[in-house]
């Protein structure tokens, strides 16, 4: 489906949520539950708080269905309220514990993260070693480069609606999309 | 890297590494730059991984959503009627402080056509609303002017309470397009 047919449907479906169909917004929710669960489960590194905000996500956007502003892509909407879901729980959680932290490839401090059984953001995964390669790569990434490849790649948002929701100029995001792959290729060349 | 190696390469990122969305142009300098034909092969395979990395659908997710929504819609609905309970609850505290309904006269006002039915039901209703204004002229009675104006004050200062509590849980504030 393309871009422009796909924010005709979200057009859609958001009036006639507004309208109180309940089937729409379920359709809504099932056409982005997938990425912003995926996008959500990177942003905070544990995928059963990940499930958690995406309802928390889905619950704010309809209880404030009636100020969203059409001129913005519904994507682009429910992923701002998620981030901002995502942001504020990592600054609760930052001033709770204290991160456990590590050198990177540079000898600069970064937090260690230690995935808990049954909440690790690559569980599914078969290979064990492709998904700590990953987990680390993705950690490693520049704080907004990784925010980037993060809205990208596994929110599938366009490189539009991540300029859209970033308060971004296009060209911006595609050159930071374009050295964040370089960098994760680099770290990934023993699996691609 | 130059010039033209890194435009391409950053048109490939954008077209996720698929070569058939690219212009002719990049397609031309792929032809002939090897080191690009390399990096064509990386992209693929890095979307492919970051593909595969993202959870799968989560049905079990999606119903969890939907129920609870469908708690919010009815816990909505039950909201909205608030305002209105709280304002009949009002117009009941004031007809009482008042002295009561006159209950005769809305039995009388019945037509005869409406059936003996219907006008025994309704003076029952009566009967109930004389019992209620009798009590509300007992209270009118040990209530005396202050006491009345403080229970008008403490009934409106309820209702509004409750009027904004209603459409502060509907209306969270969350985003803002702008900020």
């Amino acid at each position: 489906m393309s871009i422009s047919n796909d924010r005709k449907v979200d057009e859609q479906l958001v009036t006639a949520s507004l309208a109180g169909d309940e089937a729409a917004f379920a359709q809504l929710v099932r056409r982005y539950q997938r990425r912003l669960t995926a996008f959500l489960t990177q942003l905070v590194g544990d995928l059963e708080l990940a499930r958690e905000l995406t309802q928390e996500a889905f619950i704010r956007a309809w209880s404030a269905l009636e100020r969203y502003d059409p001129s913005y892509r519904f994507s682009t909407w429910l992923f701002r309220i998620g981030h901002n879901l995502g942001i504020d729980h990592l600054r609760r959680r930052r001033l709770q514990t204290v991160p456990l932290v590590r050198q990177d490839r540079d000898g600069d401090e970064v937090e260690v993260v230690l995935p808990e059984k049954g909440k690790d953001p690559f569980g599914h995964l078969k290979n064990a070693e492709l998904a700590q390669a990953l987990r680390t790569a993705i950690h490693d990434l520049r704080p907004e480069y990784k925010e980037l490849v993060l809205l990208r790649h596994f929110g599938g948002l366009s490189y539009q609606d991540i300029a859209d929701m970033k308060d971004m100029p296009l060209g911006t995001v595609k050159n930071k999309l374009f050295r964040a792959h370089s960098v994760l290729r680099t770290a990934l060349a023993d699996f691609l | 890297m130059n010039r033209d190696c890194k435009l391409l390469q950053q048109a490939l990122v954008e077209v996720a590494g698929v070569v058939d969305r690219l212009d002719d142009g990049y397609q031309e300098h792929l032809r002939s730059c090897e080191t690009c034909r390399a990096v064509v092969a990386e992209e693929l395979a890095l979307v492919r991984l970051l593909d595969e990395a993202a959870p799968p659908e989560d049905i079990a997710l999606q119903e969890q959503i939907l129920l609870t929504l469908a708690e919010r819609r009815l816990r909505r609905r039950w909201l909205a009627a608030v305002p209105v309970a709280a304002s009949l609850a009002f117009a009941f505290l004031g007809v009482t402080l008042l002295g009561g309904i006159p209950a005769g006269g809305l039995a009388a006002s019945i037509p005869a056509w409406s059936g003996g039915g219907l006008v025994a039901l309704i003076q029952s209703c009566g009967n109930f609303l004389t019992a209620l204004a009798a009590a509300g002229g007992v209270l009118a009675n040990l209530i005396t002017m202050p006491w009345s104006v403080a229970a008008a004050a403490a009934g409106l200062s309820g209702m509004a309470g409750l009027i904004f509590l209603s459409r502060r849980w509907k209306y969270r504030p969350v985003w803002s397009a702008r900020s």
